[in-house]
């Protein structure tokens, strides 16, 4: 099934839209992300992730309000999908159990 | 705030928007200009800069929309329409194409053509490494009041600088004797030849200039006395191999030793020689003089050297050597050029190889861009012309919602494929003439293909001109047609389009005409200085340098020279009279004692005048005792010697040719009483007013003979004379010139002129008769129906010529006028560089205006009485 991998930084876009329950739009996830993940990211690097999630089915998507500084253009909220949390629950699963096998001594 | 609100860049929404998914635009776009104005409000620098790399970076499989190139709104596939138009276009008129393809693909080769001379005389002496550096010594003299550059320097000014100057890094002095002298005589085996090209140089020459050694050390190569580098081709010559390091070779006498080969080096340069002997073999190198010039000095400057510096300096320095030597005003002033300023840009003076002309460069560019600019006309009148047949597909389209701009860009695409086609056209055919082109330039140009990337930038900036100056009128005209006038079928073609349309077949006549009248003028004037009476002989004449064995016993010489069958008479002279040079001054009696007037003079003997044929107007020859009696100073250390002089002396001094028979005269030294005025001739080229002239008897100093042949076997003569010479002259080749060659030689330039202007004249002449046989060709179909009415209604097949040629008539009549006074003027320019010229009159007018009307009035009629000849009802039945 070409496409169903979940790429590290897709992960934490995934992570920031479910975090940002009802209010996740582009500007908002790349707030997120640069103040919690301590890395500048670009809003274009942000647009390609969304897309690739959305086409996968993790996000869903639908039009909200505008702002003055949009020139009218309105906000697409994003919502993680059931798929989307199945994955992102899967993806930290897997995390976990790598992390149990992890040996006590190897932990300094 | 008051500043202007900071927006987005233009560009970067306008591509966003072409690529972006139409879904996914809103989002983005709102996104984008979200932190536009974050970013602004932050004052985040380069804000526009940020905002464009981001749409850059949108720019990637998810947000790009999938049918980016393939919709049919797009433009690309409209693009794709128009090139496919445009070719059946030009395929279905197979004549006008032609006529359109041929004028552009002469128009351009021309402009090729030129770009790579202007390159190649640009372009010399560019190839050293050190050479934005490199500069050439010359010094500017003030004598008499009056002024003059020269190239040749003394032995003092290299050493100078090397020694005073810290800013001077390194420099070499070349001394090529065929300057000043005979070229000098290399000798191998058996056989003799004169080398022009060999020269002197100091051994730092490969330091200042890149010239690379096959064979050989460059730094030693120069050092030892009587060590001979040679280039490639002359090692060939004597050798036969270049593998010649340690062998001899006589020069003048000298025997050298082979030191290196020279790798041949490029052909733009200053720097030309066959073969260089260490500067340490001549004598000159032990000099140390600021007097006696005759070396080319090269200078290399440290980096940011400051040029007026070491100039002041350097002049306070001269000014101490010889300023006491000078007299009342006289001056000497040392400047250096850079090496690269001296083909072109440098003023005029002695160089090692001639110097090239900025202006004639300036004008060749002039007419090259004339002949393009006809071309392009061709182009416009022709299309706008036959603009009624494309009229009915112009209103389709815009009835079908093109817009003026896309059916501007329907035919600007047009002009660019015909362009497209020229341009290919024109290289090759560049590639295929550059032998001719060679020989007209009278030089070897390198060849731009390859090496050059800014030819190929040249290429498409030309075909973007082209494009555009041809393009963009029909374009418009087309593009500005009202569908619904065009579509109901009474469209006829517009008015004002025809005013213009005339116009230019105005300026392309009246182009080529002024081109007429210059080739004609030219010509002619090189025709005048051909057949000018010159006031002494110069048919059958030879000139030689004179032989050792003339130096010693002359007599014996000439009688020798005089027994070979076809030999008439033998004189002797310091010049061979095309050419005297030699400044003096002239004292005579009745002057006041320190006046003197400055004269061209030179030595003769007693039967230089009869063999010459210079003739006298009064007084006598010299005699033998006179000249004998030459030979000893007298007491003061004054030469005795008879003096004639020519009617311009006499002129300038106010006196007639009796009054001053007898006087006294005293010529820097040679004193003694005039006893014969000559007729003037003419002893340099025609560009030269007669100046006054000297000729005085000095043995030593009769450097030429003159031998005048009877010219019934001359080929046989010669071979008497050559059999005699290898006795009288075991060290030098009989090296003999014909008196009307080397005076021919001196308008060579003229010669080659003319031939680029008649070439560039007969091409636009060409081009504008190719023009106009289309337009002739289009009006006459145009007014088939009127022509066969009326026929039909009685007129004559000649009326019919006449109406239809009539209004062309006008036209290069209108051109005409304008054109005559233009070509008058820039011919009496060109002349004026003449002191003896003809008067461009009536008469070269009239020819030029009836080459001009003749060649027009010619290409009409093909057309014109293909119409009269068309059967009327064949033209009438079509309605």
């Amino acid at each position: 099934m070409k496409g169903s991998h979940l790429g590290e930084f897709e992960e934490l876009v995934l992570l920031a839209v479910a975090s940002l329950y009802g209010k996740a739009y582009g500007n908002a996830i790349q707030e997120v992300l640069t103040d919690q993940a301590q890395r500048p990211v670009k809003l274009s690097t942000i647009h390609v992730a969304l897309q690739r999630l959305e086409e996968k089915g993790y996000l869903a998507s639908s039009f909200g309000e505008t702002t003055p500084q949009r020139g009218g253009r309105r906000k697409k909220y994003f919502e993680v999908t059931t798929l989307g949390f199945q994955t992102l629950q899967q993806a930290k699963e897997v995390r976990a159990q790598l992390w149990n096998m992890v040996p006590k001594q190897a932990l300094r | 705030m008051n500043q202007p609100r900071i927006t987005p860049p233009r560009w970067a929404d306008r591509f966003l928007s072409w690529f972006c998914k139409p879904a996914l635009l809103e989002m983005i776009q709102g996104d984008l200009h979200e932190q536009f104005a974050q970013m602004v409000t932050n004052q985040v620098p380069r804000v526009r800069w940020r905002y464009g790399w981001e749409v850059v970076r949108l720019c990637r499989p998810p947000i790009i929309r999938s049918n980016l190139f393939e919709s049919s709104t797009t433009p690309i596939a409209m693009w794709k329409n128009y090139l496919q138009i445009a070719w059946r276009n030009l395929l279905k008129q197979k004549g006008y194409s032609l006529i359109n393809l041929g004028g552009l693909t002469l128009g351009i080769l021309c402009f090729l053509f030129l770009y790579a001379y202007i390159k190649h005389e640009e372009s010399y002496d560019s190839f050293h490494e050190k050479g934005d550096r490199i500069v050439q010594g010359y010094w500017n003299a003030y004598w008499d009041g009056e002024s003059e550059i020269i190239g040749v320097t003394p032995t003092a000014l290299l050493p100078t600088l090397l020694e005073t100057f810290p800013e001077v890094e390194t420099g070499t002095r070349l001394f090529r004797p065929s300057t000043t002298s005979f070229p000098p005589v290399v000798q191998i085996g058996e056989n003799q030849f004169e080398e022009a090209d060999f020269m002197y140089a100091d051994s730092t020459f490969f330091e200042v200039f890149s010239f690379e050694l096959l064979q050989g050390n460059p730094k030693t190569a120069l050092v030892e006395p009587n060590s001979l580098v040679l280039s490639t081709e002359s090692a060939f010559k004597y050798f036969g191999t270049t593998n010649v390091l340690g062998k001899e070779l006589t020069v003048g006498g000298t025997p050298y030793v082979v030191t290196g080969v020279i790798l041949d080096a490029p052909t733009n340069t200053n720097i030309d020689y066959s073969m260089l002997a260490s500067f340490s073999s001549h004598r000159k190198a032990q000099q140390h003089s600021w007097w006696s010039s005759s070396l080319y000095t090269f200078a290399v400057l440290q980096p940011g050297a400051h040029l007026p510096d070491v100039l002041g300096k350097l002049n306070t320095i001269v000014e101490e050597a010889v300023g006491d030597d000078l007299s009342g005003d006289d001056r000497i002033e040392y400047g250096l050029l850079p090496l690269s300023s001296i083909h072109l840009d440098a003023p005029t003076m002695h160089t090692l190889v001639p110097q090239g002309n900025r202006n004639s460069l300036r004008i060749l560019l002039a007419i090259s861009l004339l002949v393009l600019i006809i071309a392009c006309i061709n182009y416009m009148n022709l299309t706008t012309a036959r603009s009624v047949y494309r009229a009915r597909e112009v209103g389709v389209r815009k009835v079908m919602g093109a817009l003026k701009a896309s059916i501007f860009q329907q035919f600007m695409s047009e002009a660019f494929v015909l362009t497209v086609f020229s341009m290919a056209l024109a290289i090759g055919g560049m590639f295929l003439l550059y032998p001719q082109f060679e020989q007209l330039a009278g030089a070897q140009v390198a060849q731009p293909f390859t090496q050059d990337t800014s030819f190929w930038y040249y290429v498409l900036i030309i075909g973007a001109v082209v494009t555009f100056l041809a393009g963009s009128y029909p374009a418009l005209v087309l593009a500005n047609f009202k569908p619904l006038q065009v579509l109901r079928g009474s469209f006829k073609g517009s008015l004002s389009g025809q005013a213009l349309r005339k116009g230019l077949v105005i300026v392309q006549f009246a182009i080529s005409a002024v081109l007429i009248f210059g080739t004609i003028t030219i010509t002619r004037q090189l025709d005048y200085l051909k057949s000018t009476p010159l006031g002494y002989n110069q048919d059958q004449v030879i000139s030689v340098p004179m032989p050792r064995a003339g130096r010693q016993d002359r007599m014996a010489m000439k009688e020798q020279l005089r027994s070979v069958p076809g030999v008439k008479a033998v004189g002797a002279a310091t010049h061979s009279p095309h050419y005297i040079l030699g400044g003096y001054s002239l004292w005579v009696e009745g002057m006041e004692q320190d006046r003197s007037m400055s004269v061209v003079a030179q030595a003769i003997d007693d039967d230089y005048l009869a063999t010459t044929g210079i003739q006298l107007v009064t007084g006598r020859n010299f005699t033998m005792e006179e000249i004998v009696r030459s030979r000893e100073e007298n007491e003061e250390g004054q030469t005795p010697t008879p003096i004639l002089v020519n009617q311009a002396a006499v002129k300038k001094l106010g006196e007639t040719p009796e009054s001053i028979l007898g006087k006294q005269a005293n010529m820097n030294g040679r004193v003694g009483p005039i006893v014969g005025v000559v007729k003037d001739f003419h002893f340099r080229s025609l560009h030269e007013e007669v100046e006054p002239l000297v000729m005085f008897s000095e043995e030593w100093q009769l450097h030429h003979i003159v031998i005048k042949l009877d010219g019934n076997d001359v080929s046989q003569t010669l071979t008497g004379l050559t059999e005699q010479w290898t006795q009288l002259s075991p060290e030098r080749p009989f090296g003999y010139q014909f008196l009307d060659e080397s005076y021919a030689a001196m308008y060579e330039k003229e010669e080659r002129l003319g031939n680029i202007i008649g070439i560039f004249s007969s091409i636009t002449i060409f081009i504008a008769c190719l023009g106009l046989f289309g337009l002739a060709s289009f009006t006459a179909v145009q007014r088939s129906k009127e022509v066969a009415v009326r026929r039909v209604l009685g007129a004559s097949g000649s009326q019919v010529v006449v109406l239809l040629g009539r209004q062309f008539l006008v036209l290069m009549a209108i051109a005409l006028l304008i054109a005559l006074p233009l070509g008058y003027y820039f011919c009496q320019q060109w002349l004026a560089s003449f002191a003896y010229r003809i008067t461009p009159g009536v008469g070269i007018a009239l020819l030029a205006s009836a080459a001009v009307i003749g060649l027009g009035m010619f290409t009409v009629s093909f057309e014109s009485i293909k119409a009269a000849l068309a059967n009327p009802i064949k033209n009438l039945k079509s309605e």
